[in-house]
């Protein structure tokens, strides 16, 4: 009996385990069939796994603000955008105002938030539902771009001796500035959204508002920081694109499908279906893997497109199914 | 429930002010705007917004919400396309790739009626699943379509209506009297408002749900079939600005009549084509008709928060609280 117990919940660590930490599981299951498939060396060699996280971490940035938002059971739908808007006026402060680039992206970067104060100004005082307020935003900050990038692309001579561009392109030894960069960001909000109250006060929004609201915590004002937290980021990301050449007011398009993708996929990881950081971080490295490793191998591109659509909804069925099952277990201990 | 209540009459008539303003200040900048040949193509411009937007007017009546319609959409477009390119009749591969489309529907509104998975991660992904599958055909390329075989979808004459007027106005007469006036309607608005309840009440919420789901991706993606007659070429980017004209209809006419309904999405996507097509005739590009949409979209919004003037008073009360005490009592 005793016995059987024990048995019992060994299997249960097992379970969670394997549960939480699948996506990791899922993760090495890629790289060795990359690997295999690879045996020139071309995949699994040092400077292609460090280019591999260079490019999760940079993607990981843009998006590691809208996670909290998704978090907090809002949404934010105008990062890719005002990531956009920040790149084409960093350019444009630097090439046709002829700001120094340092000083030019840091207002770009300032500017693209206010997107965000706007979204929470929105979504708090004026109670409207954040999936179409963000839609709306999203257009207006695509247009700016578009607008202050008279409809095409702002190519930018680079200043290779300033701080930002240092800090996204340069490289310390042989790992990139921007995965150093990265990696310490990881943490950081990793450890306010496990150690601070602000990072649970997040979670508990998110679980139950009306819950969080009677326990006295202030909603509007985390949600408004969150949602500025949000476009910091993504404006921050999108002056890191800026930085690789040139800026392009389309690459709002090309970031919102990838992004929900990245944040879902992490979501599976830790939390039990729950968006965070660290997941965050490593569906952003899942994806670079991916594309990586496809292209490497020679498949078309829309195969990544059908891989990690697949993988997303068997994520989400199988996270939703044990938030159901833990729920159900809750209730039947109370 | 109908849809013109005596409490409605504040926001129609302010529409309709606003409509009027907006038309008049088109016709004084261009006096082109308001001849009967522009107003017949501006006509034409609509009913792709229009049509795409009737399956999301019936989601968004659930109470749910789809990101993956405009992209499904592109998957359809592009399997006609194929399909027309491999000697297949107009007709059949219209059939056929709207079976595919209802394929994507149905499979997302399982998901989420059935198997009660969250919308919009759900959507997101059966969005990618179709992006990636509309790259199946041609990897990418643009599939050039005959142009006299399909062009009766955009430019032939049924009963001497133009085609896609002609399908605008049968599916919006048949749809709204499904919305308005039978029992259908009724399950709708019920499972949106109150899943449980309506359950309990003997409606069968699943088969709601997949029921609107399929009719989104359907409509999105006849839509793209009359996008692409009209460019002569399938491409994966046809579909690609549904997303935005399509929530703004849908939300512009449910703040009209406080409540998501064909007449206003109608109504709403003619306003939205309006500022589009306005903005190209005074040959402002076109990315500003983007920006006023959005703009509108919020202000559209905003209107809808404030029934009457009395709620909109206690609006700002919650507000004035909220920014005070922190937490509203």
């Amino acid at each position: 009996m005793n016995n059987g117990l024990q048995g019992n919940k060994g299997n249960d660590i097992i379970k969670k385990i394997l549960t939480n930490y699948m996506l990791l599981f899922i993760i090495a299951g890629i790289f060795i069939v990359f690997t295999i498939r690879l045996p020139s060396g071309s995949f699994a060699s040092v400077s292609n796994i460090l280019k591999i996280f260079q490019v999760g971490s940079v993607y990981s940035i843009v998006i590691l603000g809208v996670t909290w938002v998704i978090s907090m059971n809002e949404i934010d739908t105008s990062f890719g955008d005002v990531a956009a808007f920040s790149s084409v006026f960093s350019a444009v402060l630097i090439m046709q105002v002829g700001l120094p680039p340092n000083l030019a992206i840091v207002i770009a970067i300032l500017t693209g938030s206010l997107f965000g104060i706007i979204n929470g100004i929105l979504v708090t005082k004026a109670k409207l539902n954040s999936l179409i307020v963000t839609i709306a935003i999203s257009g207006i900050a695509k247009a700016i771009a578009y607008i202050l990038g008279k409809g095409s692309s702002v190519s930018v001579k680079q200043d290779r001796t300033q701080f930002f561009y240092q800090l996204c392109q340069g490289a310390t030894g042989i790992i990139p500035n921007i995965l150093i960069f990265g990696v310490i960001l990881v943490v950081v909000m990793i450890l306010i959204q496990e150690k601070t109250k602000f990072g649970q006060y997040i979670y508990a929004i998110g679980d139950n508002q009306e819950a969080a609201n009677v326990a006295g915590i202030n909603i509007t004002k985390i949600k408004l920081i969150v949602f500025f937290i949000s476009s910091f980021f993504a404006a921050f990301g999108g002056t890191m694109m800026m930085l690789r050449g040139a800026a392009m007011p389309t690459i709002g398009s090309n970031l919102f499908l990838e992004s929900f993708t990245k944040i879902f996929i992490g979501a599976t990881l830790y939390k039990l279906g729950k968006t965070n950081i660290l997941g965050t971080f490593v569906g952003a490295v899942l994806m670079a893997m991916l594309v990586n490793g496809l292209a490497k191998v020679g498949a078309p591109s829309y195969m990544q497109q059908i891989i990690t659509g697949i993988l997303l909804i068997f994520g989400v069925a199988i996270t939703s199914v044990l938030q159901r099952r833990r729920q159900r277990a809750l209730t039947l201990e109370e | 429930m109908s849809v013109t209540k005596n409490e409605n009459f504040i926001s129609i008539i302010g529409f309709i002010i606003i409509f009027t303003a907006v038309i008049g200040f088109f016709t004084f900048m261009n006096p082109n705007f308001l001849t009967a040949k522009y107003f017949l193509t501006m006509f034409k411009n609509v009913t792709i917004i229009a049509i795409a937007s009737i399956g999301l007017t019936f989601v968004i009546a659930v109470n749910h919400t789809d990101l993956s319609f405009y992209l499904t959409a592109g998957f359809s477009a592009m399997f006609m396309s194929w399909l027309i390119s491999k000697n297949f009749s107009v007709p059949a591969a219209v059939i056929t790739a709207l079976i595919g489309s209802v394929v994507f529907g149905f499979t997302t509104g399982f998901a989420i009626g059935v198997a009660r998975l969250p919308d919009i991660i759900s959507t997101i992904a059966i969005g990618v699943i179709a992006y990636g599958c509309s790259y199946l055909f041609s990897n990418g390329q643009k599939i050039y379509v005959n142009k006299s075989n399909i062009s009766f979808l955009n430019d032939g004459n049924i009963l001497g209506i133009p085609t896609p007027i002609f399908f605008l106005l049968l599916f919006y007469i048949i749809f709204f009297i499904l919305m308005e006036k039978t029992k259908y309607g009724t399950y709708i608005f019920a499972a949106g408002s109150n899943r449980i309840a309506a359950r309990l009440s003997g409606i069968n919420t699943n088969a709601v749900i997949i029921f609107s789901y399929i009719l989104c991706t359907v409509f999105s993606s006849f839509a793209g079939m009359i996008s692409t007659a009209s460019r002569g070429n399938g491409d994966v980017a046809t579909t690609a600005n549904f997303l935005m004209p399509c929530f703004t209809a849908v939300f512009i006419g449910s703040a009209v009549f406080k409540r998501p309904n064909l007449l206003g999405t109608f109504l709403g996507a003619f306003f939205v084509r309006m500022m589009i097509d306005g903005v190209l005739l005074l040959g402002i590009p076109y990315y500003v008709g983007d920006l006023v949409t959005s703009i509108l979209l919020i202000i559209s919004l905003l209107i809808s928060k404030l029934n009457t003037f009395g709620s909109f008073k206690r609006i700002r009360l919650v507000a004035a609280v909220n920014t005070k005490g922190g937490v509203a009592k």
